[in-house]
């Protein structure tokens, strides 16, 4: 054995050194190799034994939680399930893991059952510890587990919990905030929007539909604090209040919107021209001539040039032909000529004399009033 | 005594199939399941059911394309659809290729046992 060894040591000695790198790749690649089976049978491994837990649990529970959602079932024999399932999950090592089993088994059936099975899911999910685990991870676990815990406690309809997620409505992680300003709404209804009096986080575009479709359930109340929302110095919640008032009819805030049209921020600005239009506030037109004058941005402009379609009369059929006649910039020409044409004024658009337009307003007017386009 | 109505589920769903067939057994129905169109066609050329249940969208062979195979072969059973697919164009095309109701997930348990009872009714009429 030792001279298989002394002389496999001096045949490697003798090697030329290319021959002595190429051996040394071919060892290297074959403990590599070796290394990543292991490491993928271990991974396979606890794969393999967390989905035969997994459905060990769902064997076993899902039983039980059929006879409580379907079943006529009295105080004693509910509590008799409960500590059945309890025990199936109980375990001194895999506890939490086996509960976020049972977790998405209650919330599979809940997202597919209705009326009282619904019900009797909540009652389950309550006296299971599922709402307790909830509030435990919202507690003490990383951003997205937080996240995972608001969205089961709101898909539960957790109201209880309300207060708990009322605190992370403004919480450093968009993620997590996000969840919770949707789970607010949709469980403490209006009332619990109120965290936007103070929200100093933004909100995305996307967040602010999310919340309008939850919002919309309020279509016929009065919503109170929209006047703060439009005060606020966040520009997102003011966006947002302009989206409630113009999706949900809420006029009593019409002073605010005044003032909004003035706004230094550009979104804020339009989207408030945008919301006057909506609402056919014309008691605003003098104001939306002044904002005109002032603005530099052509959005806005174009927004104003909208509005008087909508909302003015024939001093603005007289301002919208002098700026086709008169205005340099391509789109705002457009857009007046597009504005005469949805006041239903054509007779305006084909009263040019020659030479009163530029060749390239000339081309706008007759590209507008072609039926065709 | 009277015999017991036989229901065919088919969903790809195992625990949408699991709860209903539990349900419509504590029910007094005589259930089985089938996880897709294909197997389902097979259990009913060998068997006689009263009521299909039916989910529109299943691997192989989808809930419109079984609804369509068996009133082209004839099958009097009523079918009932099951779906999360909540538009009107999804229930129109079901009443179209021969349906007979229609119910969108999440569902109630106990209004569709009522549905169960009208659809067989119905066809005893």
């Amino acid at each position: 054995m030792r001279r298989f060894f002394t002389e496999t040591y001096y045949f490697l000695l003798a090697l030329e050194p290319r021959y002595k790198i190429v051996l040394f790749l071919v060892i290297a690649l074959l403990l590599l190799a070796a290394v990543m089976v292991v490491i993928v049978l271990r991974e396979r491994s606890t794969k393999n034994s967390v989905e035969n837990r997994e459905r060990r649990i769902k064997r076993n529970a899902e039983p039980i939680i059929q006879e409580i959602v379907f079943s006529e079932y009295d105080g004693a024999e509910f509590k008799d399930s409960i500590k059945k399932i309890n025990r199936i999950v109980d375990s001194a090592l895999y506890r939490r893991s086996n509960m976020g089993i049972l977790n998405e088994l209650v919330l599979y059936y809940h997202r597919n059952l209705g009326g009282e099975a619904f019900t009797r899911l909540e009652m389950l999910y309550r006296e299971i510890g599922l709402k307790q685990l909830a509030q435990e991870n919202l507690k003490n676990g990383d951003w997205h587990i937080k996240a995972k815990a608001i969205n089961d406690l709101s898909t539960m309809r957790m109201g209880e919990t309300l207060y708990d997620i009322l605190q992370f409505t403004d919480y450093p992680n968009q993620n997590v905030r996000y969840e919770a300003q949707y789970a607010a709404v949709k469980l403490g209804g209006k009332k619990a929007m109120s965290f936007l009096d103070d929200l100093d986080t933004p909100m995305s575009e996307w967040q602010q539909i999310r919340l309008l479709d939850q919002s919309l359930k309020f279509e016929y109340e009065l919503i109170d604090q929209v006047g703060t929302w439009l005060r606020s110095t966040n520009n997102s919640v003011v966006v947002f209040g302009l989206m409630i008032m113009r999706h949900l009819n809420q006029y009593h805030e019409k002073g605010e919107l005044l003032k909004l049209l003035y706004h230094k921020n550009e979104k804020v600005q339009e989207k408030a021209i945008e919301t006057a239009r909506e609402l056919a506030y014309s008691e605003c037109i003098e104001s939306l001539y002044e904002v005109y004058e002032l603005t530099k941005q052509t959005r806005i402009k174009k927004q104003i040039l909208r509005a008087f379609a909508d909302l003015g009369g024939s001093k603005e059929v007289g301002f919208l032909r002098e700026t086709i006649a008169k205005e340099k910039e391509y789109n705002l020409v457009f857009e007046a000529a597009l504005s005469l044409k949805r006041m239903g004024r054509r007779d305006v658009l084909i009263s040019y004399k020659e030479q009163e337009l530029s060749e390239k307003g000339e081309s706008i007017v007759k590209h507008i009033l072609d039926d065709r386009i | 005594m009277s015999e017991k109505a036989k229901i065919l589920i088919v969903d790809d769903e195992p625990l949408i199939r699991d709860a209903l067939a539990f349900k419509l057994t504590k029910d007094g129905y005589d259930v089985d399941t089938a996880e897709d169109g294909e197997k389902a066609i097979q259990k009913i050329e060998s068997e006689e059911y009263q009521i299909i249940i039916s989910d529109i969208m299943m691997p192989f062979i989808s809930g419109f394309e079984l609804v369509k195979i068996l009133k082209e072969r004839g099958t009097d059973a009523p079918v009932l659809m099951l779906t999360s697919l909540n538009s009107e164009t999804a229930v129109l095309k079901a009443f179209d290729l021969g349906a007979d109701d229609f119910m969108t997930k999440p569902f109630s348990p106990n209004e569709l046992s009522v549905r169960i009872k009208k659809l067989l009714k119905n066809a005893k009429k």
